[in-house]
């Protein structure tokens, strides 16, 4: 449909009519700028753009809109303060009466059978903050389909949905091809993009490195382009037979002020990495945050930590006690993003650098040194500890954000969904960091909705049903499959 | 900033250049720098607060009605105390509480008008201020006067706190991304509290410095002072760490204030001119440091 | 909403004869009209998260040109002349803004010192009152009633309830508030955020320099400083407001209850003698208790709320990738 020569990266790309073409690519390999290109929000220097045959002047926004251009971006960009109705329809004119004033009704109701026709159950009038992130999702994939469009660009859309969520999402997608729409579908999860589309794009560093039929190629091969060497191991190869050390969390009948968690007990020793999972909403997440004292309190039940009592109160209580949390959030909670990486890595331990804790200055060129071991040893990819975290890749982000619990070994670190986002050979070093800062004597709790990687990691894994444990999976019995079928009732 | 002096001293080769005005210059902004080094922490966490000219007025006023009573020594702390009180009532009801600091600190300086008009009943007090007070804004050391010092100090105080402590490392965290700092263990509201306290502490103290240069508490002193306060450091947030408040970039800022306002007066320009041009100038230095930001984000 | 129902009592309470009555009513509308018609105007660029801080020194020059040129010039002509002049700052102020980036609360600063010194120029930098040559039947549209009520009233009812159309129930308003409420969503979805926000310094511009007129029809008179204090009561004004209806959000309706709020406290001074420090002391201290029990109040609705939630997650933007 159209092959575009774009930007720095002289890439070659086309989509053809009624398709569904995925991109993929590491961090940093120049997906998200070939959208942003193709979607007229960057510029490009050089190369052109054709459309259906026409060649493409100036693109913006809006032109790209008119075009039949539709993006979903990673961010979903709904406006807080409306409701589905006004965020599906925003941008495109609102149905009118008696001249400029906005017909509600009409608006609602014409809203409401677009989400008929698209198989989507949410009512127009509704606030979006009030909606789940699933349910978020889908008011912005109606958004984007609104306005009948010829080309869906998706960025990323499955991070935050569970299976069944997903699978809806692809029996639309499908439907929407069915109709006539071709589709662009950027993700991480490569399984998806065997199970969903037609043809891929490889990206490596900005440049393309193949574009094949997807049924020419295999998983391995597939991550072996992306990532241009032998192929890794994802995960690091775990003992049988491995000993835990005496436990250092001890949950008793935990249950949460808002509901989450309901009379959940469980334990996670020294040396064990416990994981915990669960359909979206399960309570995994917010066990996490309450633990660490900055989600909802717990309204009853006890927590030992290494048989002291612990009351979660806040984070600071939290890093007295040696517990660490790696945030869902990696942008939003877990980084100063204006702020340099030696200093958000000493953020949580601020006391430890002091030259006497009447003055409070700050040891600069000791916490420069920490930084600069902890970027070794992690292997971050930046200029230099000075560098401001903002600029540096997803991967090498998150990275940070471990080395600001590694500092000082915490005796448990929580990580909640540490992997999201994240390109492959980054997950792999953070899985090894975590197997490893386990063999050191830390116990793990390791809090993912990836199946894959839990079973990859873990020493057993804790399922979460609406709140309660249900099941606990041990180390022999462990894979994505059984952890798929116990989340789900088996 | 260059810019300027170069054009004043070429208009006024006589006057402008001058080691005598230089120190002149340092002279009036001294007490301005003081105020505006104090409200470049508040805004490093996005906390405006509109009440420091009049913690600065109410301070003055203060130790005017204090010092015929007691000793310097006894004054001066208590005056400040109460600035920190006032800091910690602002920072109370907007980041305990939650209210935007915006409306705090606007109705904490009516209050504070309010109350000064109150116990001045209009009139300016200047009886019974000791020599030695009004000695510390008036002298000299080695020919420059002892409040240019005391700015200077206050400046170098402020600089180390807030890039070399901890507290200064927990304000731009809270500042860049307030969440995260709480993910990290700080404590949110205890930084919003101390800014606050710093702010009005040094607004007290300014004021305090005021009544000395005055020789007098006057209840209409600080008025002037709040608007250039702001600019300048809005100033300074175009300069070193664009973007950020800093406190070299509010130094710099108060310092291009003063000389502008030098400038003019050199140039003999009648005062509502001199309005026109100062706003205009702002206009202009804003929109150079924009567009200076927008070229650096392109070519990233 | 409520803090409006208690003030009413109280004062109600302590000057049973003369408060609640109709000439009051009258009187409290009257006395904040013109706030109220500059509140509004900041309020559609609150709307949008800018701050616009000339307004104050708009209206002051609007009324400073306004009695010098209505000598000279007829009636007609000279309001034109001057409101389109107020439109012109607000859509300098608005360009400035927009195309270089920079800080509307910066801009709008600026813009006041510059306008402030053009106020006094004009008024030969001695700050003299004009008040000569001004038209009587001008003098009337600041005085004169209908039915017993003001001219002015009813200007600042129809501003109010024409604006309250516009934000609420037309496009352009309700793009307003997505540039306001997630810009980034409102760039990606085509609105022209520019534009927008340069429309809403015009309004705040146009409507802070017809607060400048009308002040002179009422006053019959101008000098340099008379718009001063608008900025900031209507700040206060609009702030209340953004505190009372839906927490966190400016609303035309919204602003007109803070300007109620604040029409009686005066007046309830007033009609008390309260001497004037007094009545800064309260009138802060008001504001902090009006602000505060909207969001105590909000806040426990919130957690109530919040319980009540069953599945599904706050929802809020996902991890973003850079590629």
């Amino acid at each position: 449909m159209f092959p575009g020569t774009v930007a720095c990266e002289a890439i070659d790309f086309d989509l053809r009519a009624g398709e569904i073409h995925a991109l993929v690519g590491q961090n940093g390999a120049g997906k998200s700028t070939l959208i942003r290109v193709l979607a007229g929000i960057y510029p490009r220097d050089a190369g052109e753009i054709f459309i259906e045959g026409e060649p493409v002047e100036h693109l913006t926004p809006w032109t790209a809109h008119d075009l039949g251009m539709r993006f979903i971006h990673q961010e979903l960009n709904l406006v807080p303060q409306f409701n589905v109705a006004e965020n599906i329809v925003l941008g495109d004119p609102y149905p009118f009466r008696f001249g400029r004033l906005i017909d509600w009704r009409r608006l609602n109701r014409h809203v409401g059978s677009v989400l008929a026709d698209l198989g989507i159950s949410i009512d127009p009038r509704r606030s979006v903050q009030s909606l789940s992130v699933a349910e978020q999702w889908m008011v912005a994939i109606a958004r984007a389909l609104y306005s009948r469009g010829r080309v869906l660009v998706m960025d990323e859309p499955t991070s935050s949905l569970t299976r069944e969520d997903v699978q809806e999402l692809f029996d639309l997608v499908r439907s929407l091809v069915a109709k006539g729409t071709s589709v662009i579908y950027i993700s991480h999860r490569l399984e998806e993009v065997f199970e969903l589309a037609q043809r891929v794009t490889v990206l490596r560093d900005g440049h393309k490195v193949t574009t094949t039929d997807v049924d020419s190629i295999d998983l391995s091969e597939l991550v072996r382009l992306m990532v241009g060497g032998s192929p890794q191991k994802l995960y690091p190869t775990i003992e049988e037979d491995r000993s835990v050390g005496k436990p250092v969390l001890q949950a008793d009948e935990l249950t949460s002020i808002d509901g989450r968690l309901v009379d959940l007990s469980l334990e996670v020793h020294e040396r064990e990495v416990v994981g915990l999972t669960g359909l979206l909403g399960a309570g995994h997440n917010e066990f996490a945050d309450s633990l660490f004292g900055v989600g909802a309190q717990f309204s009853s039940g006890q927590v030992l930590l290494d048989g002291k009592p612990y009351e979660p109160r806040g984070a600071r209580d939290a890093i007295g006690r040696g517990i660490g949390l790696v945030p869902a959030e990696r942008r939003s909670q877990g980084l100063i993003g204006e702020m340099r990486i030696w200093e958000n890595i000493i953020l949580a331990h601020l006391r430890h650098f002091l030259i006497d804790p009447i003055t409070q200055i700050i040891r600069h060129r000791e916490a420069n040194r920490e930084a600069l071991e902890q970027m070794r040893s992690l292997r971050i990819v930046a200029v230099g500890p000075e560098q401001e975290v903002r600029y540096l890749s997803g991967g090498n982000q998150q990275k940070v954000v471990l080395a600001k619990w590694l500092l000082r070994r915490p005796r448990l670190l929580v990580l909640n969904e540490p992997t999201r986002g994240i390109d492959v050979s980054a997950k792999a070093e953070i899985y090894g960091l975590v197997r490893r800062l386990a063999d050191e004597g830390s116990g793990i709790l390791f809090v993912s909705t990836e199946a894959e990687e839990l079973a990859g990691v873990c020493d057993r894994v804790l399922i979460l049903r609406q709140g309660r444990l249900v099941a606990e999976i041990p180390r022999r019995e462990l894979s994505a499959q059984r952890i798929m079928e116990a989340c789900y009732g088996g | 900033m260059f810019l300027l002096f170069l054009c004043f001293s070429l208009l006024r080769p006589d006057v402008f250049p001058t080691l005598g005005n230089l120190i002149s210059i340092l002279k009036q902004i001294a007490l301005l720098g003081i105020m505006s080094a104090g409200l470049t922490i508040s805004l490093v966490l996005g906390d405006f607060d509109l009440s420091v000219a009049a913690v600065a007025t109410w301070s003055g006023v203060m130790i005017a009605a204090l010092l015929p009573q007691m000793s310097m020594w006894l004054a001066i702390p208590i005056v400040l105390a109460m600035g920190v009180g006032i800091g910690l009532i602002n920072g109370f009801f907007s980041a305990a509480v939650g209210i935007s600091p915006f409306i705090v600190t606007l109705a904490t300086q009516t209050m504070l008008r309010g109350l000064t008009l109150w116990y001045t009943g209009g009139y300016s007090l200047y009886s019974g201020i000791p020599r030695g007070f009004i000695m510390v804004a008036r002298g000299t050391f080695l020919s420059i006067p002892y409040l240019v010092y005391i700015m200077l100090f206050i400046y170098i105080v402020v600089y180390v706190l807030a890039n070399h402590m901890a507290f200064g490392k927990r304000l731009y965290a809270v500042g860049g991304n307030p969440t995260a700092a709480r993910y990290s263990g700080i404590r949110v509201v205890r930084v919003h509290l101390v800014a606050f306290m710093i702010s009005s502490v040094l607004a007290a103290l300014t004021g305090i410095l005021l009544a000395a240069r005055l020789s007098s508490g006057q209840p209409r002193a600080g008025e002037g002072l709040l608007l250039s306060a702001f600019a300048a450091c809005f100033l300074g947030a175009t300069t070193f760490r664009i973007g950020r408040f800093n406190v070299l970039g509010t130094l710099i800022g108060v310092l291009f204030i003063g000389t502008l306002n030098n400038g003019l007066v050199i140039l003999g320009v009648p005062f509502y001119l001199q309005y026109v041009i100062q706003g205009a100038v702002l206009i202009i230095a804003i929109a150079a440091s924009g567009l200076a930001r927008s070229s650096i984000r392109a070519s990233v | 909403m409520i803090g409006l129902l208690i003030l009413f009592a109280v004062f109600t309470a302590l000057k049973p004869t003369i408060f609640p009555t109709v000439r009051n009513f009258i009187n409290i509308f009257n006395q904040i009209s013109l706030l109220g018609i500059c509140a509004a105007g900041l309020t559609v660029c609150l709307v949008m998260n800018e701050f616009d801080l000339s307004i104050g020194a708009i209206a002051t020059l609007a009324a400073v040109l306004t009695a010098g040129w209505l000598p000279h010039m007829p009636l007609l002509a000279g309001v034109v002349a001057v409101l389109v002049v107020s439109t012109i700052i607000g859509l300098i102020n608005g360009l400035i803004i927009t195309s270089l980036r920079v800080s509307s609360f910066m801009t709008t600063l600026g813009m006041m010192t510059v306008l402030t010194g053009f106020s006094y120029w004009y008024t030969s930098g001695s700050g003299a009152i004009l008040y000569s040559g001004i038209p009587e039947g001008f003098l009337h549209i600041g005085k004169g009633t209908f039915f017993y009520i003001p001219y002015l009233v009813f200007f600042m009812i129809g501003i109010l309830l024409v604006l309250h159309i516009v934000l609420n129930h037309t496009m352009t308003g309700r793009r307003m508030y997505a540039v306001g409420g997630n810009p980034e969503a409102a760039r990606f979805g085509g609105i022209p955020i520019a534009r927008l926000k340069i429309l809403g310094f015009m309004i705040s511009g146009m409507l802070a320099g017809l607060t400048g007129i009308l002040l002179v029809a009422r006053l019959g008179l101008a000098e340099p400083t008379i718009g001063d204090r608008f900025l900031f009561d209507s700040f206060t004004v609009a702030f209340i407001g953004a505190a009372s209806i839906r927490v966190g959000r400016f609303h035309i309706l919204g602003t007109l209850i803070g300007t109620l709020i604040l029409g009686t406290i005066l007046n309830g001074f007033t009609l008390l003698d309260v001497p004037y420090h007094l009545q800064l002391v309260v009138q802060g201290a008001i504001l902090i208790a009006a602000v505060t029990s909207a969001g105590l109040w909000q806040g426990l609705l919130q957690s109530v709320r919040l319980r009540d939630v069953r599945r599904g997650l706050p929802g809020g933007r996902r991890e973003s990738e850079d590629a």
